[in-house]
């Protein structure tokens, strides 16, 4: 798979690390941004008060 | 190929490890840090003059925000918002907002129990994480509108989650409010595995400051920024 992501965008190799190494920041962009958020609120909530 | 996603997949579970303790201890904290320091600087702005009797703050509409803890046990620089009732989706679970008040528990400044509760670990906000930081006399500020009441912390305990005498106007005695004011703070117990009991922490009330002196000296020689990351206070704005 990353031999196939290497071969997948053109130019020269010094191109391909920097359009790559955009990509790898675009994607931890989209994880923290929206991926991550959204998985927070799937783990059942802690109870803090004390019932009445 | 196949080696390669599950390598993928991993990197990225790593990284929400990575990312939810980063988020709550620095992102939710520093956000309830700038919203405390606009609050604070909105309400010394219309500070009302002091005649001497120690104000109790008016009940406040649910999810409303009234009042901001300060903490120097939880942090140095440690503020947060507090709203009225202890609703998940209203108050406790915002990052905006993060700690309830008991709605059928006493405001600060008249006798009886100031009740609170919140988060002490979760991916959305701990405004109680360090509660076991609290130490037999470290004050705890609640800013409002009116002014700065000081409590002093004296214990923690342990409890199951239908002790709810602990919320009483005197924590676990019956009967009318006598002259005491208490601070209540209930969170979840043990802080990572469940929440099979709740921890429960006492301040006793200590003395009360209008807003127009500004924070206490206490507070801000405890938390230099107080003193120089605010709004300008008094005369000055």
């Amino acid at each position: 798979m990353f031999s196939l992501l290497w071969r997948f965008f053109p130019g020269p190799a010094w191109l391909r690390a920097i359009v790559l190494a955009a990509v790898a920041v675009a994607l931890v962009y989209v994880l923290v941004a929206y991926v991550y958020p959204w998985v927070a609120l799937q783990f059942p909530e802690q109870e803090v008060t004390v019932d009445s | 190929m196949i080696g390669e996603l599950l390598l993928l997949g991993g990197i990225g579970v790593l990284g929400y490890i990575v990312w939810q303790p980063w988020h709550t201890g620095t992102t939710v904290v520093e956000k309830q840090r700038d919203l405390a320091a606009q609050d604070s600087a909105k309400w010394a702005a219309e500070a009302k003059p002091y005649d001497g009797v120690v104000p109790v703050a008016a009940a406040p509409a649910a999810g409303e925000v009234f009042a901001v803890l300060h903490a120097p046990a939880f942090g140095t620089s440690y503020a947060n918002r507090i709203a009225e009732t202890t609703d998940w989706w209203t108050v406790l679970n915002l990052d905006d907002k993060g700690i309830g008040h008991y709605e059928k528990t006493q405001m600060p400044g008249e006798p009886g129990n100031f009740a609170l509760a919140a988060h002490r670990s979760g991916p959305l906000i701990n405004s109680f994480r360090e509660i076991m930081n609290l130490r037999v006399g470290d004050p705890l500020f609640v800013e409002t509108a009116d002014g700065w009441y000081t409590y002093r912390f004296r214990s923690i305990e342990y409890v199951l989650p239908d002790e709810t005498d602990v919320l009483n106007p005197f924590p676990r005695l019956e009967g009318t409010p006598g002259t005491d004011q208490i601070l209540t703070m209930t969170t979840c117990h043990p802080k990572l595995a469940g929440s099979d009991e709740r921890a429960i922490a006492y301040s006793v009330f200590e003395s009360f400051q209008p807003q127009s002196d500004g924070p206490p000296a206490e507070l801000v020689k405890l938390n230099p920024t107080m003193a120089g990351a605010q709004a300008p206070r008094g005369d000055a704005s």
